[in-house]
């Protein structure tokens, strides 16, 4: 088990990298109390993994997209895949979480 | 919330943010920072901005609208002479403020065409940053008047930005130098845009910018330079005037291609009617110098009215993409007797001190200066909350001065006085965390559970203090503390509490979730009990007896840690009891629509 992301997840962290000029930061996925459910996810991006962070490495040296996972948001992402959605009703990340037993509606909150 | 910074540009706008210490500017999905400042209206409703619309111009010349900060803040008597330049029209039956006619739409003003380029911007800053900016600092020129950053302000409000300060661009560009951080001085500005020229001489004294005076040329720029050189490649000024608008437009084009290969490398053809024509950089330069003399005309003038001496000027900035050609960079020097700055791209430059003077404004900079700003928090600071849990203010490692707020309310009927307990960690429960102080907000007006607004404040200081104020919205009364959270905490101390907070992070979830769960259960049963109590004879059927059965099974199931049977209950009491409670609201509402007091009403429905 660890962390997954979708190519189109890939191609739009790598996208968004380009686009805030900071090629070299990692991207970290993570959660926090709150949200409409409970938990909520947040992602962001840093300039480097910080010391005992899950780190994850996906697709080529020359184009590499580095995830990062805090040890305690970990043990409620474990398995997670995250996709990049397009949509007309909702456009951003999809979290599919084998943890979560209930997520909201908007997907941005669950409950383990 | 990072703050961003603006410049709202003639031709081209761009918006950059710090990130880590570091001013970056935003790209489009091609990779490039500058946004055409070109607004098109389509007949549809429409609205296409940007390098499309800038491109497609000539195609829509009656509904695109480029240079439009020439009108800002401005009365259409005062800008007949740019109307007729840039070829707009102006709704003649308008003499206040300008409002350009549009082929197929409504007129538009000129600040919702610059909302349009803001909100383009916005939203490049909203993709990046994973949420909305939390202000921005737009740069105007120098020059701007009062009307005209009022008009700047609009815009900005307009495309839903709210604006921290505005700033003037050649304080801009010396902040991106580090100027500011000079402790006083003269520097000179020097910004040669596409279309504009603005030389200003700054003072800076004791950490505070003031423009000592600006001079220059609203229609002089790099534009100017292309048209030189493709005068020189027709063959002179009559034979270029002799083409006609489709021809001389291609060659102007063509000879801009060419003006970029020329500072490269020496030499560069453009293509002509006629053929292609090499020109050499001597010649280029020899055809731009008159453009450049007119701007040291200006420079003069600018030192004459801020009473100082070229040699009296510490740095002289370059601004504008105009400023890449090597003879300006040149020019430049030999009138103030130095070499100017240039080492950061000279279009992004504005924009960049922008983004540095926002984020100085957002309170946690890494950029300010002082050693003391870069300290962090080294442990969570929040709240108890109901039932226990903690809600964090402010999450751990945040720099400081930080400052959050959030707003609650009672829990209990007539409740009268709020327990606030400020604890430090990273726990979910509060009894785990470090108890840093508790203080008691009293006198609260006897009110329905839920009604009362109770602001709470944390506030780390650039010293480390932390000030906890807790104020009750309607009434205005407040209590405030004082505490010293990292007193008597080791690096030891910090460690360990950050381990405890992961090694118990699955049980603390867990057991927040079940806390969550309770208090959810109680304050559906409280209702309950207490509309039974009053309403009771509007039960229909065997409503009763279902809802006693779900309210005993609920309140039974509270004394579990089954979390999920807790939830599940709650909803079913909320779902049986839909039809009764419906039934009040309407009867309320009929009371109150038959010409009762509504202040009696509002009491009856806790609304007061």
């Amino acid at each position: 088990m660890a962390v997954e992301l979708t190519e189109r997840a890939i191609s739009r962290i790598r996208e968004l990298a380009m686009k805030r000029q900071t090629p070299d930061h990692v991207f970290r996925l993570g959660i926090r109390g709150g949200g409409c459910s409970g938990l909520s996810y947040y992602v962001d991006f840093a300039p480097a993994a910080a010391e005992k962070d899950k780190v994850f490495n996906f697709g080529p040296d020359d184009g590499k997209v580095t995830v990062v996972v805090d040890r305690k948001s970990y043990l409620f992402l474990n398995g997670i895949v995250v996709d990049w959605k397009t949509e007309l009703m909702k456009t951003g990340f999809e979290f599919i979480n084998p943890l979560a037993k209930t997520s909201c509606s908007c997907g941005e909150s669950f409950t383990v | 919330m990072a703050n961003i910074g603006i410049d709202l540009g003639t031709t081209n706008s761009l918006v950059a943010v710090v990130m880590n210490g570091r001013a970056r500017c935003l790209l489009d999905d091609a990779g490039a920072s500058m946004l055409p400042s070109a607004v098109r209206y389509e007949a549809d409703g429409s609205v296409v901005v940007g390098r499309a619309a800038r491109d497609e111009a000539p195609r829509h010349p009656h509904r695109t609208f480029t240079s439009v900060k020439r009108f800002m803040g401005r009365a259409p008597a005062d800008c007949q002479a740019d109307a007729a330049l840039f070829r707009v029209k102006m709704d003649p039956t308008e003499a206040r403020f300008v409002r350009f006619l549009v082929e197929g739409h409504a007129p538009v003003t000129p600040v919702e065409v610059s909302a349009e380029v803001l909100k383009l911007l916005r939203a490049r800053a909203v993709e990046c940053l994973f949420g909305e900016p939390g202000g921005a600092v737009i740069t105007v020129p120098a020059y701007f008047d009062d009307a005209q950053r009022q008009a700047t302000k609009d815009a900005a409000r307009l495309a839903g930005l709210e604006v921290l300060r505005l700033l003037n661009e050649p304080t801009a560009a010396a902040i991106a130098y580090g100027l500011d951080k000079r402790g006083g001085g003269t520097f000179a500005v020097y910004d040669l845009g596409g279309g504009t020229f603005d030389i200003s001489i700054l003072k800076l004294d004791d950490g505070v910018f003031q423009v000592l005076s600006t001079a220059g040329d609203t229609h002089l720029g790099g534009d100017d330079f292309d048209r030189a050189l493709a005068e020189l490649a027709a063959g002179g000024a009559d034979a270029a005037a002799k083409l006609d608008d489709g021809a001389f437009r291609g060659l102007v084009a063509s000879a801009r291609a060419a003006k970029h290969q020329l500072s490269e490398h020496g030499a560069a053809t453009v293509a002509t009617a006629g053929g292609d024509v090499k020109v050499s950089l001597d010649a280029f330069e020899a055809s731009i110098l008159p453009i450049l003399e007119r701007t040291g005309a200006s420079c003069r003038r600018a030192l004459a009215d801020a009473g100082l001496t070229a040699a009296q000027v510490d740095a002289v900035v370059l601004v504008g993409g105009s400023t890449r050609v090597p003879l300006v960079r040149r020019h430049v020097a030999t009138l103030f007797g130095r070499e100017p700055y240039c080492d950061l791209d000279p279009d992004e430059v504005v924009a960049l001190g922008a983004a540095m003077q926002a984020d100085i404004l957002s309170g946690n900079s890494q950029l300010a200066d002082d050693m003391l700003l870069l300290d962090v928090i080294p442990l969570s600071l929040g709240l108890e909350v109901m039932g226990g849990v903690t809600e964090k203010f402010i999450p751990r490692c945040s720099t400081i001065p930080v400052n959050a707020h959030q707003t609650f309310t009672t829990h209990v009927d007539n409740q009268t006085v709020v327990d606030l307990h400020v604890v430090q960690g990273d726990r979910e429960l509060a009894s785990q965390n470090r108890s840093l102080a508790r203080f008691e907000l009293r006198g609260l007006p006897p009110l329905p559970a839920g009604v009362p607004r109770v602001r709470v404040e944390f506030t780390v200081d650039a010293d480390g203090l932390l000030h906890v104020a807790a104020k009750e919205e309607h009434t205005g009364i407040e209590a405030k503390i004082d505490v010293k959270p990292s007193y008597g905490l080791s690096e030891e101390d910090i460690e360990r509490m950050l381990e405890d907070a992961i090694d118990h992070a699955e049980t603390d979830v867990d057991e927040r979730l079940l806390i969550d769960a309770r208090v959810e259960a109680e304050g559906i049963l409280a209702a309950i009990h207490k509309a039974l109590a009053t309403d009771s004879g509007m039960l229909v059927g065997n409503e009763a007896e279902v809802i006693q059965e779900v309210a005993t099974a609920l309140q039974a199931s509270m004394t579990t840690t089954e979390r999920e049977r807790i939830s599940a209950l709650s909803k079913k009491l909320d779902e049986v009891s839909a039809p009764f409670a419906q039934r009040r609201i309407e009867r309320d509402l009929t009371l109150a629509l038959s010409g009762r007091d509504a202040d009696e009403v509002g009491a009856q429905m806790g609304l007061r």
